[in-house]
């Protein structure tokens, strides 16, 4: 999905930039879940 | 014995580059407690801008060496201020992954930036190099970076004497809670130490540049 709507918005993008969302990602889950994404289902289940 | 001074001199240099970015990686750990997988990428930032702005805009090389330094330095507030800050009360290995998740998009944004082409940096002046091979002969471009590595020497002694002001005034996060009660800053010198590590890290990417050329994937 990143290959395809990248170069769309972003025409002057280069190289393997997918990473550079990738790691946002990364941060974003990390800082919003920072038990893991089943913590979610385990506080609900409780 | 010409050879033997080549390799002490290249010994040295290589060793004080290490030295360089190491002190980035022990102050951001003795001030946070954090391991910063992403020192790497500030070392490469800072090369990268300083080959960058050298070559492609043909800017002088210590107005460009200044310019790479604080943009290393931006780099670092700006990890800690959307990455370590908000995660804040996370644990050690939560902290420890999001430097890497740092390291990775730092690391896409210069492929984005820069491309995958390598950047060659110039040495740094002619007189430092006559001056160095005056010693020992060896190749020009590895002995111009060897004047700002001497330069740099000092620098790390100073590091180290912030090291252990920062050990003494900022313990790590695990005793952050004492300092709460004691009203100390504690946010404040982690920031500071981002910042002071990156452009640590970004001066050492200046002087690595001249011997290897810049590349995205020095991190």
């Amino acid at each position: 999905v990143l290959q395809t709507v990248v170069p769309i918005v972003l025409p002057g993008a280069r190289g393997d930039f997918q990473s550079f969302f990738l790691g946002v990602i990364l941060i974003a889950m990390l800082i919003l879940l920072p038990r893991g994404l089943t913590s979610r289902f385990a506080a609900s289940g409780a | 014995m010409a050879a033997l001074w080549q390799y002490v001199l290249g010994g040295v240099v290589d060793g004080a580059i290490f030295a360089l970015v190491a002190a980035g990686f022990v102050l951001i750990y003795q001030v946070t407690g954090i391991i910063n997988f992403a020192q790497g990428e500030f070392v490469m930032i800072g090369g990268m801008t300083a080959a960058a702005l050298a070559h492609r805009r043909g800017m002088p090389l210590i107005p460009a060496a200044a310019i790479a330094v604080l943009v290393s330095a931006a780099a670092g507030a700006l990890a800690y201020l959307l990455a370590i800050r908000p995660a804040r009360n996370a644990t050690p290995l939560t902290l420890l992954f999001i430097t890497l998740g740092v390291d990775v998009a730092l690391r896409g944004l210069a492929l984005f930036v820069w491309g995958t082409n390598p950047y060659s940096l110039n040495a740094v002046s002619a007189a430092a190099t006559r001056s160095c091979c005056s010693a020992a002969r060896c190749r020009r471009r590895h002995c111009g970076c060897s004047a700002p590595t001497c330069w740099s020497s000092p620098r790390c002694t100073c590091s180290c004497g912030a090291r252990r002001w920062a050990r003494r005034c900022a313990p790590p996060l695990r005793t952050r809670r004492s300092h709460r009660r004691s009203g100390f800053p504690l946010r404040t010198f982690a920031f500071w130490s981002f910042v002071v590590a990156a452009a640590i890290g970004g001066l050492g990417g200046v002087v690595i540049a001249p011997i290897t050329s810049a590349s995205t994937t020095w991190g």
